[in-house]
């Protein structure tokens, strides 16, 4: 039975966290995921519940410990966001090598400089070939279920899982939310069992082993492959949770696409803004759609070639810059479709950077290019969100 | 110089014995007359005794290939107890010279490696470093038998080349080196090979990724099976004045201290690699154990 109360993202992710109630967890807290650790820590002084909470001198060590403690057989969770990702970057690839199921919320937010503490998506785009699970939510009640659900997913592909939310936009604002019962929580993610931990003393095993040339690929090889299964782990946990509690949300969501002419496709809260467009534009005859990506890494490139490839042009919305190539998720959209005889036009459009606002008139400004561009039958140029006109001088 | 273009040499010794230099000096020679070489190693764990490989490549053209040779032409082996452990005709055919550091007849070396195949020079290199210079360096004697088997470059050239290397600063190492170069050369024996003899066995196959342990997780205490005292070029000895205060048993990096009744009785010929941290640690005013030369079995 769902529950509805009204909560930030973050006050949402301490509460799932209280549900799942983890072994351990590590962290350093940063603006802005701050009050995730902030309102765990209150659980933790009232004794509502036993996680140990291992406060270090920064995120760095934050993921270090966490390797520790997953290492060890724990279950282990933390939250971080723009700099610290930055910081436990080195970390980061460990955690994944090693395949540790850690999960991690990431509210995120701009990297500096300029500093700047608001949110886009370069912190975890810059982590992006780590070797973690990637899952970005819409909302706070997507970030909420994702979360219960990425902890299963962690232990099911063996592989650490981010959880990734737009700071501010959605950490910050109060939203309505249905939370689920304790028990239903508990019961859906179960009990760890490790297959191999430090502390299972009787079937003790060496972690972390050297491998030269001859023996390196191959591991990173079965990390690839891990993060291809992981696919199907992704899919197959969302359908229990959506035979359980009435909610899915898939590797990503369609709005509008079947008979779409013309799309765009986005990563975060802006999708919210983007179906506003597309339903203004539907009511001026245009044939507009989006696509928004929830699982990133890994990346569902083959059913996105399926739901693309009958539009004649899609704009793809990138929340973080590449300085001297194109953006990310262009660059993946581009590669999913490559393969088809006949594909979309696709171009790119660098948006929201350092918690620039996409405005609902510049959101219906992009479809509006690319209808017009596929009327005349040619591209729309790439695009990026910065003032080209100044005061003059 | 042979006919064919490029010449590869592969180095098979440990670590502690030099070879790096000896890789490289020929190729400085060839560069210092205009000629190409390049000269690489192969990184791993780097500590002394250990297995290493090194590369020379030397050619008459532009080299562009900077990835360590898959097919030598010549392998040189430095440590001959690394015979039985490494694949040293791995890449190799039969015409691929070997040069082994060993007191034995080419033939039995080649019998030993190949059923009798393949073309062998041996050279006593460890014998004539521990008379020329007084120390296991076997290098500069090696170096002297490759130019005999090549002729790459002319002895007067290499022997300028480790003038140049040493200096002038110690004059004694310097002839001593000199003389281990003349007596490489003049000394170094060949086997030709014999059509009919056996061919060698390929190297086995490998694990395949998905045979591999998840993320290299191992069993536990896979050390033990690793045969470190194989590395062993020095060897510690124990003497009565050891006091057992378990320093040694403390530091020793492979946990090759044997123990017994509270009491250390000796080292473990399978572990120690004769890393010579026990002697260091062991307290100045007592020193129990001192590091002798050569990789014999330490006594336990
Ligand atoms: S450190 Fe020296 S004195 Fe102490 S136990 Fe070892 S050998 Fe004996
Ligand atoms: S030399 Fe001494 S410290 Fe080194 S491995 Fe042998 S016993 Fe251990």
């Amino acid at each position: 039975m769902r529950k509805v109360i009204a909560a930030t993202g973050n006050q949402a992710i301490a509460i799932a966290l209280r549900q799942i109630e983890p072994d351990v967890m590590c962290a350093y807290p940063i603006t802005p995921s701050t009050q995730i650790m902030e309102t765990y820590a209150q659980y933790i002084a009232d004794g509502i519940v036993k996680t140990e909470l291992r406060l270090v001198e920064s995120e760095h060590s934050a993921m270090s410990a966490c390797i520790g403690a997953s290492a060890a057989g724990a279950r282990v969770v933390t939250a971080s966001s723009s700099q610290g990702i930055a910081l436990m970057h080195e970390i980061l690839y460990i955690a994944s090598g090693l395949r540790l199921p850690i999960v991690m919320a990431v509210a995120n937010r701009a990297l500096s400089a300029p500093i700047n503490i608001h949110g886009d998506h370069s912190d975890t785009m810059g982590s992006r070939d780590a070797g973690w699970i990637q899952l970005y939510a819409k909302n706070a009640q997507e970030a909420y279920d994702t979360i219960i659900q990425a902890i299963r997913i962690a232990e099911g592909a063996r592989l650490p899982v981010m959880v990734c939310f737009d700071g501010f936009t959605i950490s910050h604002s109060v939203q309505r939310i249905e939370i689920l019962e304790d028990a239903e929580v508990k019961d859906f993610i179960g009990v760890y069992k490790p297959e191999h931990s430090l502390l299972d003393i009787k079937r003790s095993k060496t972690f972390g082993t050297f491998a030269l040339p001859n023996f390196y690929a191959e591991i990173k090889y079965q990390q690839r492959d891990a993060m291809r299964k992981a696919l199907y782990i992704i899919k197959d946990i969302d359908t229990e949770f959506l035979n359980r509690f009435g909610t899915s949300y898939g590797l990503f969501e369609t709005y509008m696409l079947e008979d779409a002419e013309i799309a765009t496709v986005v990563i975060g809260s802006t999708a919210g803004t983007l179906k506003y467009a597309t339903d203004e534009m539907r009511k001026e005859g245009i044939r507009a759609g989006m696509l928004r990506i929830r699982a990133f890494r890994p990346f569902p490139a083959k059913d996105i070639t399926d739901t693309l490839k009958h539009l004649k042009a899609i704009m793809v919305l990138d929340r973080t810059d590449s300085p001297g190539t194109d953006g990310p998720l262009y660059q993946d959209i581009c590669s999913a479709l490559i393969d088809m005889p006949i594909h979309p036009s696709i171009s790119n459009f660098m948006y929201g950077l350092g918690g620039r606002e996409l405005a609902l008139e510049k959101a219906k400004r992009i479809y509006r290019d690319l209808a017009d561009a596929t009327r005349k039958g040619i591209k729309v140029e790439h695009g990026y969100d910065v003032r080209t006109e100044g005061v003059g001088r | 110089m042979p006919e064919k273009q490029t010449l590869e040499i592969r180095w098979h010794g440990r670590g502690g014995q030099g070879i790096v230099t000896a890789a490289k000096m020929p190729a400085e020679v060839i560069i210092k007359q205009n000629g190409h070489a390049l000269a690489s190693q192969e990184y791993g764990p780097e500590r002394s005794g250990a297995p290493i490989k090194c590369y020379t490549t030397i050619s008459n053209t532009e080299i562009k290939m900077y990835s360590q040779p898959e097919h030598p032409d010549i392998v040189i082996v430095v440590d001959s107890t690394l015979l039985k452990t490494e694949p040293i005709l791995e890449g190799t055919n039969e015409n691929a010279i070997i040069i082994v550091n060993s007191s034995h007849e080419p033939e039995n070396i080649a019998r030993a490696i190949s059923g009798g195949k393949r073309k062998v020079w041996t050279v006593d290199a460890t014998a004539i470093a521990l008379q020329e210079l007084g120390k296991n360096f076997p290098n500069t004697t090696l170096l002297g038998a490759l130019i005999r088997a090549t002729e790459l470059v002319s002895l007067e050239n290499i022997l300028e080349k480790v003038a140049e290397g040493l200096g002038k600063k110690n004059a004694a190492l310097l002839e001593g080196n000199l003389q281990a170069v003349r007596r490489g050369y003049n000394e170094a024996r060949f086997y030709q090979g014999s059509e009919d003899a056996v061919p060698s066995t390929p190297a086995p196959p490998q694990k395949a990724w998905y045979e591999i342990e998840e993320a290299g997780t191992l069993p536990a205490g896979t050390a033990k099976k690793y045969s470190t005292g194989d590395w062993r070029i020095t060897h510690p000895v124990l003497n009565e004045q050891c006091v057992h205060c378990m320093l040694c048993w403390l530091f020793c990096p492979d946990n090759a201290i044997v123990v017994k009744n509270e009491k250390v009785i000796g080292f473990d010929p399978e572990h120690c690699k004769g890393c010579g941290i026990c002697a260091e640690v062991c307290p100045p005013k007592i020193r129990a154990i001192a590091m002798e030369e050569g990789g014999e079995p330490c006594e336990k």
